[in-house]
């Protein structure tokens, strides 16, 4: 298989450095569930010459917003104007959306930069339909909502792990425990997938990522969905396993062009030792109102513990404007900022305002290659102040703040508008977050009913208040 | 995208129309004149002056985003306005000022006070009929020259806080009405270079004020529609007051630096 074929197959139309964002929990499902459906899938119908004539508008604006508003006028040195010229004619040759739509990734790819995606008008079709709870645009289009089995996936050693089973979930209600080894999903071998995708993002700081989403692609489909999977148990011994797809874990969100995301919120202490630590996880920096309100209570809630955990393990980021008000419940001081933006006209910093009664006790952010954009620059930030300690495996380094827009032929546009640096100076993208604890995953932890990487934060916040106690007398 | 970043953009943009005269190049016209046309168009002195409060609501939407809300905007004599913007899927914001305090509580982020020229240009946008009131509130305005604005023809004025960036302001040689302004603002995060244009001017009990402002700011366009305005209304004497939040800023701060510039600024609403 080229990486041609399996971009195709991920959904994740990446050449050279590209990430879906945000995007990721909803474009790549959606447009992955048509490759699971594999032998039912329709053929794509070919364009009108209307629609011909909107994809050549689409490309001339996803080209000329570039050009305008890409924080380097020289684009890296990607010769914009001869790629315009190469690809232009082929957008208006496209037969099919899919033709046009790889035209215009093959444009962007050129950039070698995450947070730059086509959307397909699809996802945004089908969102309207939830809205509005009524049939789709396109009756050929179906408006089944995604369903999901709530299991969160990690390839540990080139094997796929059963990472985290949410609660009631299908997969929690069939019995699937974290350790377990994903073997076949609707009858095909997981191994070959992890092989492949291994080989050709082997040395890319997005290859964890890219290994969970191969995995976890595969699983998807729309509620009430009926799925087998084969694992290997805590035994090895080969369970086969039927769920029915069910709601996605959280709540509905929405922003702007931005496509939908299920976000949920999690927060409990963690016994270990005299006094409880408290955890706070959740799964994107997105549904602004709510999950800052939850965070703000949460932290409050905690602000007499002895240490507090940020789990952002799989947080693929979100809205950069939540890292500097979640910093500000941490940071006493004034006048910090987590990190810059460089925007063509002007530099901007993510300046936190300290809230009037801040979290004073150690702080540790729990990272790993799924940790992207938003999430990375929380973490750098706090990282680079002082203020946390950073635990887990390198974060993906797809860092770039950007915005969505839809183009004339319906399709969704992220575009990163500007670059980012965190606080030292480090620039995220193609570098992540080193952790200052690395602690990997492994099978015979889940199996036995531990976190690794929680294990390590709560063995240093011991440390720590000990330190302090310590000091103290 | 913030709602904050609005309502400090509809500030921005009242703030323009402040201006002092001074010598003009020979063929041009003062900067106090260009001025004084605008007041004179949008209604004139004794129109202004009836006016001792307003209540203003708009719509924000950013159209390539598909992001909107809401925004509604408390002003009166002197100096004292409160915002409120409400934005789909962000949350609300709150922007204010007492006369000395400027403050703002962002969706999702702490409570806090503007200082330095941040606050100054602030404090000079809560200047309630501001038009009236450009010589205490600027150091120098010049008529540098004409320029086209959208096939209009402009002077365009150049005017100089005592405090903070120059603002350009262009106005219709023939209309006299602000087709555009131009300057970089000043946030916490830093600098933010922002055009703003203004039209479909509607007169409200005497006075025209514009009811379409369309800005650009880092490649962001954000359209501003007001579906009302009222003037001389019965405001409670509260609505201007410091919240809760920021007067234990307020304290806290004055706790911790005595010398600090916010400690000066005690709450005169109460």
């Amino acid at each position: 298989m080229s990486k041609t074929d399996m971009i195709d197959r991920s959904g994740l139309t990446r050449r050279g450095r590209r990430i879906p964002y945000v995007v990721s929990l909803l474009v790549v499902p959606l447009m992955q569930t048509g490759c699971a459906s594999g032998p039912g899938m329709a053929r794509p119908q070919l364009l009108t010459l209307r629609e011909r004539e909107l994809n050549v508008e689409s490309f001339d604006y996803v080209w000329k917003t570039i050009a305008d508003h890409h924080w380097d006028p020289n684009l890296g040195g990607v010769d914009w104007e001869a790629a315009k010229e190469e690809l232009r004619p082929r957008v208006a040759e496209a037969e099919t959306m899919p033709q046009a739509r790889a035209v215009m990734d093959d444009l962007i790819g050129r950039l070698g930069q995450s947070h730059f995606a086509i959307i397909p008008a699809g996802v945004y079709k089908e969102m309207d339909a939830a809205t509005e709870n009524g049939p789709a645009h396109d009756a050929d289009e179906k408006t089944e909502k995604r369903g999901r089995a709530g299991i969160e996936v990690r390839v540990v050693d080139g094997q796929a792990l059963v990472f985290r089973v949410y609660p009631d979930s299908p997969a929690d209600t069939a019995g699937v425990r974290p350790g377990w080894i994903i073997e076949r999903v609707r009858d095909k071998d997981i191994a070959p997938v992890v092989d492949r995708v291994s080989k050709a993002y082997a040395d890319d700081t997005l290859r964890e990522f890219l290994l969970a989403r191969a995995v976890a692609s595969r699983m998807a489909g729309n509620i009430g969905d009926k799925m087998t999977l084969q694992l290997l148990n805590g035994s090895d011994e080969l369970v086969s396993v039927e769920l029915t797809l069910g709601e996605p874990r959280g709540h509905a969100a929405r922003l702007g062009f931005m496509p939908e995301m299920h976000v949920w919120f999690e927060s409990r202490l963690i016994e270990d030792g005299p006094r409880p630590i408290g955890y706070i996880a959740f799964n994107a920096f997105f549904d602004l109102p709510r999950i800052m309100d939850l965070y703000g209570k949460a932290v409050q809630q905690y602000l007499d513990a002895p240490g507090l955990i940020i789990d952002l393990r799989g947080n693929p980021g979100g809205l950069g404007v939540m890292a500097m008000g979640m910093a500000g419940w941490l940071i006493e001081e004034e006048n910090q900022y987590l990190g810059r933006m460089h925007l063509r006209e002007t530099d901007l910093r993510f300046v936190v305002n300290p809230r009037l009664d801040t979290y004073k006790g150690p702080v540790a952010v729990l990272v790993d290659g799924l940790s992207a954009s938003t999430a990375e620059i929380f973490a750098a930030g706090l990282q680079d102040l002082g203020r946390a300690r950073v635990f887990g495996t390198r974060t993906a380094a797809a860092a770039l703040p950007s915005q969505f827009e839809r183009l004339p032929n319906g399709d969704g546009f992220q575009y990163a508008m500007a670059s980012y640096e965190s606080a030292s100076g480090t620039m995220l993208e193609g570098n992540g977050v080193m952790p200052d604890v690395e602690v990997e995953l492994s099978r015979e932890a889940l199996l036995a009913g531990h976190d690794p990487v929680i294990e390590a934060a709560l063995e240093w916040i011991a440390a720590e208040s000990a330190s302090q106690a310590h000091a103290h007398l | 995208m913030n709602a904050r970043r609005w309502a400090t953009m509809l500030a921005v943009a009242v703030a323009t129309v402040l201006a002092i005269p001074s010598f003009a190049d020979e063929g041009l016209p003062t900067a106090a004149q260009v001025i004084e046309k605008y007041i004179n168009v949008t209604g004139g002195q004794d129109a202004y002056e009836k006016h001792y409060n307003s209540i203003m609501t708009a719509t924000l939407n950013m159209p390539a985003m598909n992001v909107s809300g809401k925004m509604t905007v408390w002003a009166a004599k002197p100096d004292k306005s409160l915002t409120v913007v409400t934005m789909q899927g962000i949350g609300e914001s709150k922007q204010g000022c007492n006369g000395t305090v400027v403050w703002s509580i962002p969706p999702g982020q702490a409570p806090r006070i503007a200082t330095g020229e941040e606050r100054e240009v602030m404090l000079r946008a809560a200047r309630f009929n501001p038009e009236l009131h450009w010589r205490d509130l600027y150091e120098k305005a010049e008529c540098v020259g004409t320029e086209d604005v959208d096939g209009q023809t402009c002077y365009k004025v150049v005017m100089t806080p005592k405090m903070g960036s120059p603002t350009t302001v262009y106005y219709g040689k023939d209309s006299g009405l602000i087709v555009k302004t131009q300057t970089v603002f000043p946030t916490q995060m830093g600098s933010m270079p922002v055009e703003t244009f203004q039209d479909n001017y509607t007169e409200v009990d005497g006075v025209k004020i514009p009811f379409q402002m369309t800005q650009k700011m880092s490649g962001i366009e954000q359209q501003f529609t007001v579906e009302s305005m009222k003037y001389n209304q019965d405001i409670p004497g509260d609505k201007f007051g410091l919240p809760d939040e920021i007067k234990q800023l307020l304290e806290k701060k004055e706790k911790e630096a005595p010398s600090e510039e916010g400690s000066k600024e005690k709450p005169d609403d109460e």
